[in-house]
């Protein structure tokens, strides 16, 4: 019994079997070099009870599903051709009106009033005359632009996108194999640059957080020694 | 009302990933333990927790669930863990400012029944503790964090290491004789080291 390690291992882990650990019961009445093993053991586990791990912030940032974005219907080639007419015959309109408002303001005509003008209110735009509000303009544009990219995008890649209405549910069903691959393709694209979001994230804010809460335990340390020490001294 | 490692993994292989949220939240801090004290560092616990679950995630498809979740999730880890010292040609860190936290220790102060010397005494233990642990034999050392901190059975550790159930008991049993020996060893130095600091004192 004296040689049996893993016996006694198992009976201070408290997985021996009833009838071994009743051998084993046994075994250390009679042998005290056993019962001092024993009692070494758990003596020694007490001890690693000690052993704490520091507090930390969450690590890991959850995941976020991906925004349903509603699906647009594409609209009618027909609503776009009857859009262009209404815009086209404004313009046509309103020229119109224009033209006689000139020819009746200046009896010399167009050409007249053209002349009147400065030449550089009336010099082609260059480089150097772009305004701050042309600037704007630029920028509400390109922002624009990207916005509806990155919509479309979302949209494509987006896994509750297609849950969001019939006529996208039924365009999932038409869609041929290699459109479900590049969805799924797309949808993995979007879970790395999630993760490797999440990695980049808490790798820095991680790091700085450890620095931080390992320098608060040193000054604690410190602190409590000192006033262990003066407590003792005392 | 809590769902089950198993119901969640069910969920986040079906692609909710609220679901692997919740496993995440669930298992974050364990694997954090299981990495520092196999680590002895805080900033190389953190990447590897982080490096554990993206590999989790991605690898949940393939997870036919022969095993617990969380011992596959310790698995990772300690795989990880390897990995780096082996990369890093270090050991675990030794002589890390090892300890509790802070509040925990003002939480405890507070308490009647645990006085300042106890903290400090404490305190003194974990890094002794700590410094042990870090000289073990890699598999001794495991065997224990898994045995001691995790809960693990006999039977769990010795899947996960790919030996027999006898050499996990081998192991443990050997460990934890050798953690005997330098703790007691350790407590002796310190003894007589605070002996002296006392005499200084007066």
């Amino acid at each position: 019994m004296c040689d049996e390690r893993e016996q006694l291992i198992q009976y201070v882990y408290g997985e021996a079997a009833t009838a071994e650990r009743e051998r084993i019961d046994a075994h250390l009445a009679e042998c005290h070099v056993c019962r001092a093993e024993v009692a070494g053991l758990r003596s020694v586990r007490d001890d690693l009870l000690a052993w704490d791990v520091p507090r930390h912030d969450p690590i890991w940032r959850p995941f976020v599903p991906a925004p349903a974005v509603p699906v647009r219907r594409p609209v009618p080639f027909w609503s776009l051709v009857a859009a262009a007419s209404v815009v086209f015959a404004a313009g046509l309109a309103g020229g119109l009106v224009a033209r006689e408002w000139i020819q009746e303001s200046s009896p010399s005509g167009l050409s007249a009033r053209a002349s009147a003008v400065p030449e550089a209110a009336v010099r082609p735009q260059t480089v150097s005359t772009i305004t701050p509000e042309d600037l704007a303009k630029l920028e509400a544009v390109i922002l624009q632009r990207v916005r509806s990219e990155m919509t479309e995008r979302i949209r494509a890649s987006a896994p509750q996108a297609g849950s969001t209405g019939s006529t996208a549910r039924v365009g999932m069903l038409n869609r041929s194999d290699s459109a479900t691959e590049a969805r799924l393709a797309a949808i993995e694209q979007w879970m790395d640059d999630q993760i490797s979001l999440n990695a980049a994230f808490s790798g820095q804010f991680g790091r700085l957080n450890s620095r931080t809460s390992s320098l608060s335990e040193q000054i604690e340390l410190s602190r409590l020694q000192r006033v262990g020490l003066e407590t003792g001294a005392r | 009302m809590t769902r089950t490692d198993e119901e969640l993994v069910a969920s986040a292989q079906a692609g909710d990933l609220d679901s692997f949220n919740q496993l995440v939240s669930r298992w974050e801090r364990p694997i954090y333990a299981l990495a520092y004290r196999t680590l002895g560092r805080e900033e190389e616990a953190r990447d590897v927790v982080q490096d554990a679950f993206m590999r989790a995630y991605r690898g949940l498809r393939g997870f036919k669930g022969e095993a617990k979740f969380s011992s596959w999730l310790y698995r990772i880890t300690l795989n990880l863990c390897r990995d780096w010292m082996r990369r890093e040609r270090r050991a675990p860190l030794v002589a890390v400012p090892e300890g509790v936290d802070p509040v925990d220790l003002a939480d405890r102060q507070a308490a009647p029944t645990e006085s300042v010397e106890d903290l400090v005494a404490r305190r003194e233990m974990s890094k002794a503790v700590a410094r042990a642990m870090a000289e073990l034999p890699d598999e001794q050392r495991t065997t224990i964090l898994l045995k001691e901190y995790h809960g693990l059975t006999f039977q769990e550790i010795a899947e996960m290491q790919s030996c027999p159930l006898s050499t996990v008991k081998t192991r443990l049993y050997q460990g934890l004789s050798v953690l005997r020996r330098r703790l007691e060893r350790q407590q002796t130095e310190d003894a007589a080291l605070r002996r002296a600091t006392w005499e200084s004192t007066l």
